[in-house]
């Protein structure tokens, strides 16, 4: 009975979550940073992904992660732009678990990593779909923009673990040792 | 197998990390600004669908409009307009409308991608071949 009162508690936070990350997702694509580059972004969808993985584990952060980018194709359409968004969330995610395992990096790295992986990925599939490998001209500036970006979406995520008491959540996936 | 916990606080990695990134977009864009020099005459290579549909020469100053009744990938006409040496999508139909929020471009081998219409132009010189 108490585990299955623990699984509706899971199952109401990660769909919270999800919810939320869908919303940043649409929200974002309408937010222009720098009219130069117009796939920088600031990836806040990001923030979900990286709570999940520091709340509940990986196989919670993939899962997310992937119906997240499932369910903003269905708002905005399965063109082009969806499989820019799903082949970023496989490379990103890749890279991200796979440092994860390796123990070595904190938050801003792996926020860092899976940032920067995203823009790889993005750019990979238009080279692609174009057939052209012109498109990796875009790659440094994605690497730039992706360790700005990565920097501070991992602060923010770490703000939010301060800040949100989690503690009703078992399981918790971070070292519980937050610098005030 | 116990998942591992995520380090909350920064470790000496993500130093290094920092730190690789940096050194390899700073490489990159070096690499990439030697291998796409060109002493050639500058022309807009205008693609749609992977195909090159037309070259403009970026000394003359024009708009150009690629028609919807053409090219039925596009979400509505586009027009492109070539100005002081530098081009840029004046108008398009997309949801986004980033390729015409991007404006001009000048630089050689930097794409201007408008991704709904399958469209795309770039400058490079005029002996290149995509």
């Amino acid at each position: 009975m108490k585990a299955n009162k623990l699984s509706v508690r899971k199952l109401v936070s990660l769909s919270v979550l999800l919810a939320l990350g869908v919303i940043l997702n649409i929200a974002e694509n309408y937010m222009v940073f720098i009219p130069a580059i117009p796939g920088m972004k600031l990836g806040l969808a990001n923030t979900i992904g990286l709570l999940v993985l520091a709340l509940f584990g990986p196989k919670e952060f993939l899962l997310i992660g992937f119906l997240r980018v499932l369910l903003a194709g269905t708002f905005s359409g399965f063109g082009s732009g969806f499989m820019m968004a799903m082949s970023g969330f496989i490379f990103s995610s890749m890279m991200t678990l796979l440092l994860y395992h390796s123990k070595k990096l904190s938050i801003y790295g792996l926020s860092m990593m899976s940032a920067v992986f995203h823009g790889v990925g993005q750019v990979t599939m238009i080279s692609i779909l174009y057939q052209n490998v012109l498109m990796f001209n875009y790659l440094f500036i994605l690497i730039f923009s992706g360790i700005i970006m990565g920097l501070l979406i991992a602060f923010l995520s770490k703000i939010i673990l301060q800040r949100v008491r989690f503690q009703g959540l078992k399981g918790v996936n971070y070292e519980n040792n937050l610098e005030e | 197998m116990k998942a591992p916990k995520v380090k909350i606080n920064k470790t000496p990695w993500d130093t290094y990390t920092f730190s690789a990134l940096l050194v390899l977009a700073s490489l990159l864009l070096v690499i990439l600004n030697s291998a796409f020099k060109t002493s050639d005459p500058l022309m807009v290579f205008v693609y749609v669908e992977n195909a090159l549909i037309d070259k403009l020469d970026l000394k003359v100053e024009q708009s150009k409009t690629y028609l919807q009744s053409e090219y039925p990938s596009f979400k509505g006409d586009i027009t492109i307009e070539i100005l002081n040496e530098k081009v840029r999508v004046e108008k398009e139909t997309s949801p986004l409308k980033y390729c015409s929020i991007q404006g001009y471009v000048g630089e050689v081998a930097r794409p201007v991608i408008c991704l709904p219409n399958a469209f795309y132009l770039v400058i490079m010189g005029t002996n290149y071949e995509g």
